[in-house]
């Protein structure tokens, strides 16, 4: 009864025995993954390329090479300002020779373009081939563009505000006017009367003048004051007319409150309102937020788990089938499964001791949090191994040299670098292709351990079955494979 | 090395019968139409040249292979589909060192006793054992890449003998070793026979047959001869041989011995001496004896000739190319 698990148990200690006999292969087991960690750590800043750009300016426009400069040296980190020229061809010949990254070739006549109704247009060159760099390169172009195009609103949006500081005395002057205009009709002096509407017509004039936009509502108060320049009729005279211009003064007061109350409120909203009306800011309700290192480690974390788990595992079979051990296997009472399971024990500790290490290096050393219970670590740690334990015997299990399985553990590796959610997110790739990152354990386990150790939550239970269903289908491969290796050719 | 109380060996009771056994990987037959038996508690020699199917056969026998056409039965058991309580009854000694060199000679040993499930308990005793039996006791923390080849085959050879077998197959165990370890070895396999225990040996040393108790000869995957040692000397040469020595023996007397009675072959290769093949040598060298003298020879020496086993692998060899031709 006891036999088969004598025979599992010699497989596990004898695994064990095996790698702790090669002190260099645990050093680099161990040590290796967390120097690429504290590597990443340190090395990675996060900082966004710095594009050494040169403007091509117009040669006609004399005033434009200093707002390009004042311009392009205050226009952010990202760009650092190479000069300018009115030679395109020799900015160009620039890029070609790497000595600038972007050549802004600014158009004639800018703003004659603008004033006929037409946008003008900037040219942006760069000589990149990397579709990362390119796409960087033009959102980064679109960024600076409508970063100038702000500034020019905001120039234009302050102007306006000036104009109707103006506007807003001319029309303080018409209504003054117009009170007296109002007064002396009241007292039947006709001609006082008629000399403020002037004064106030000449006023309103000025404003319409500076608010083209108002022209309509001043027309409309003009002709409510009697001063519609096409009927050139006296205001006032009769008692009749008094009280018409009475009437026709009180509305032309009322409306000149309601411009002016409308040109208080143009006035009160600084240009940059003006011009960007709306802003963002964006509030997390997580109650960590990582440096951008510290939510990747994880996921390396993860990909080193599988990785080392998949790479023993991947020589287990292969090494002994290669060196001869299997004919003893055959000829003696030990089955594939005991095998199988011992190899299994043994590596399952080894790679969780070397998981248990590296956590609490990730933790104190680097100073990762772990937020989450560490059993639901130690269980999404559990089951990652597992699955990847069990990729790892498939392949030795059908492997028919070292080299091969060497070969099938780097291919692995590179598919979860692409298709794992870990350099590109998963909702980027296409649906057919993104089922093979579901064949991967890193790929449910990157989200787990990014849940528990920054979120503090815990696992996602879907994928936590779905790492041991795919651990136990490779297993049951691994045995049925093995198993045919082992019986009698 | 003290053996487990056993009964003795019945020698009519074969543990390994083989017939028409044949294996073909693909097209290539490897070994074909092998038919012989083991016995309890006999040491059954193998030989053959390299690549003659001696490894093939014993992987028939261990189950390792299935056979392609015929039967290996081992223990009553076809070979390929032995019980668990039938594989604890084998011990296995393959040609190459397949054990583990980053574990301690000890760990070797420990792992095999537990492939065979015995516990920790069981095997520390039967540990001391072997490794004494085969000289290593003193070396059982070394590790096995540390240790000499002899020391290596001998650390294999304990590791089939861990777990107290009754049958034993030993493939080539003295291959490229020395002279004096191979007779170490011998005296082992002999100990272990005295044990009651059945060892299946293959070899390439053609000397090594006269340790056994029956020897097939092999060559071409095909059995050319199996039988005792002494009964093959027989066969090879078609009787027993007389060596005679006298000055005027040459191709000249070939006449005068060929008058011999029952005589059956004669060889005057060698100046002054011959050698002749008759059924029985003792009554066959008084009259050797008298024709020479009669003939007025001086004798110089008359016995019965003992071809090693060399000769006699040679002489079946070529008799079987020639039957071949």
């Amino acid at each position: 009864m006891f036999k088969p698990i004598i025979r599992v148990s010699s497989f596990i200690s004898k695994e064990i025995r095996e790698i702790l006999r090669q002190p260099w292969l645990v050093v680099r087991l161990i040590l290796g993954p967390f120097l690429i960690l504290l590597l990443v750590g340190v090395g990675y800043t996060n900082q966004p390329r710095q594009l050494r750009a040169m403007f091509v300016v117009p040669a006609s426009e004399p005033d434009v090479p200093a707002q390009i400069e004042a311009y392009a040296t205050s226009l952010g980190p990202q760009l650092q300002y190479m000069g300018q020229t009115v030679s395109e061809e020799e900015a160009l010949t620039r890029l070609r020779i790497g000595q600038v990254d972007l050549v802004v070739v600014f158009p004639e006549r800018a703003y004659e373009t603008v004033q006929s109704g037409s946008q003008a247009v900037l040219h942006l060159y760069h000589n990149e081939i990397d579709p990362t760099q390119a796409a960087y390169v033009d959102q980064l172009g679109r960024v600076y563009v409508a970063e100038i195009n702000r500034r020019i609103l905001m120039l234009f949006a302050q102007e306006a505000k000036e104009e109707s500081a103006t506007a807003k005395t001319d029309l303080q002057d018409a209504r003054a006017a117009a009170n007296s205009a109002r007064a002396a009709a009241q007292a039947g002096n006709t001609e006082a009367a008629r000399t403020e509407l002037q004064r106030a017509n000449s006023s309103m004039d000025r404003a319409s003048a500076l608010l083209g936009a108002s022209a309509l509502l001043l027309g409309g108060l003009g002709q409510g004051l009697g001063a519609d320049p096409d009927t050139d009729a006296p205001a006032g005279g009769e008692p009749g007319e008094q009280a018409t211009v009475d009437v026709r003064s009180a509305q032309a007061e009322a409306d000149l409150d309601n411009l002016d109350a409308q040109l208080a409120r143009v006035d009160g909203v600084p240009a940059d309102v003006m011009v960007s009306p709306l802003t963002t800011e964006t509030r997390t309700v997580a109650t960590y937020t990582p440096a951008f290192v510290t939510f990747y480690a994880p996921g390396v974390l993860a990909l080193i788990l599988q990785h080392v788990a998949i790479s023993i595992a991947s020589l287990a079979l292969v090494r002994e089938k290669v060196f001869g051990a299997i004919e003893l296997f055959r000829v003696s009472p030990v089955t594939a499964f005991e095998i199988l399971l011992g190899k299994y024990g043994s590596y399952l500790v080894f790679v969780g001791i070397l998981a248990a290490i590296l956590t609490a290096s990730m933790v104190y050393l680097l100073g990762v949090p772990l937020l989450g219970q560490l059993a639901w670590l130690a269980l999404a740690m559990g089951l990652l191994i597992f699955a990847s334990l069990g990729i790892g015997f498939a392949i030795s299990a059908t492997s028919g040299s070292d080299s091969q399985a060497v070969q099938f553990s780097m291919l692995v590796l590179l598919a979860a670098m692409f298709f794992s959610g870990f350099v590109f997110p998963l909702m980027a790739i296409s649906v057919p292709v993104r089922y093979l990152g579901y064949l991967l354990p890193v790929t449910y386990s990157i989200p787990n351990l990014q849940n528990i150790m920054l979120k503090g939550i815990p696992p996602s239970w879907v994928y936590l079955v779905a790492l041991g269903a795919m651990g136990v289908v490779m297993f049951a491969f691994s045995w049925w494979r093995y198993r045919r290796s082992l019986v009698r050719a | 090395m003290d053996a487990q109380p056993r009964t003795g060996p019945d020698s009519s009771r074969p543990v390994i019968v083989m017939e028409n056994a044949t294996k073909r990987f693909g097209e290539a037959t490897a070994v074909e139409n092998l038919s012989f038996s083991v016995h309890e508690g006999e040491i059954f020699g193998f030989i053959g040249p390299s690549g003659s199917g001696k490894t093939t056969t014993i992987r028939l026998m261990n189950g390792a292979y299935r056979p392609t056409e015929g039967s290996v039965t081992v223990f009553g058991q076809p070979a390929d589909q032995m019980k668990t309580h039938v594989r604890e009854r084998i011990g296995y000694l393959p040609q190459l060192f397949i054990l583990y060199p980053n574990l301690s000679v000890k760990e070797n040993i420990d792992f095999s006793a537990s492939l065979y499930g015995m516990s920790w308990f069981g095997r520390r005793a039967r540990r001391r054992e072997v490794l004494e039996f085969v000289e290593l006791w003193e070396h059982r923390g070394k590790l096995a890449r540390d240790i000499s080849g002899g020391m290596q085959r001998r650390l294999a050879l304990a590791s089939s003998l861990i777990h107290d077998p009754s049958l034993i197959f030993l493939d080539e165990p003295t291959a490229g070793i020395d002279p004096i370890l191979r007779a170490k070895f011998w005296d082992a396999f002999r100990e272990l026979k005295a044990q009651g225990r059945s060892l299946f040996v293959t070899t390439q040393y053609v000397t090594e047959a006269e340790y056994c108790d029956h020897v097939a000869v092999l060559g071409h995957g095909h059995i050319i001869a199996v039988d005792t040692p002494e009964n093959l000397r027989l066969r090879a040469f078609g009787g027993e041989i007389i060596e005679v020595r006298a000055a005027q023996i040459g191709h000249a007397t070939r006449p005068l011995f060929s008058r011999l009675e029952g005589i059956r072959s004669i060889d005057t290769s060698v100046p002054g001496q011959a050698h002749l093949v008759v059924e029985d040598a003792s009554t066959a060298m008084p009259a050797v004896m008298d024709l020479l003298r009669g003939a007025g020879m001086e004798i110089e020496g008359i016995e019965p000739y003992r071809p090693n086993f060399d000769e006699v692998f040679v002489k079946l060899m070529q008799q079987e190319e020639a039957a071949h031709v």
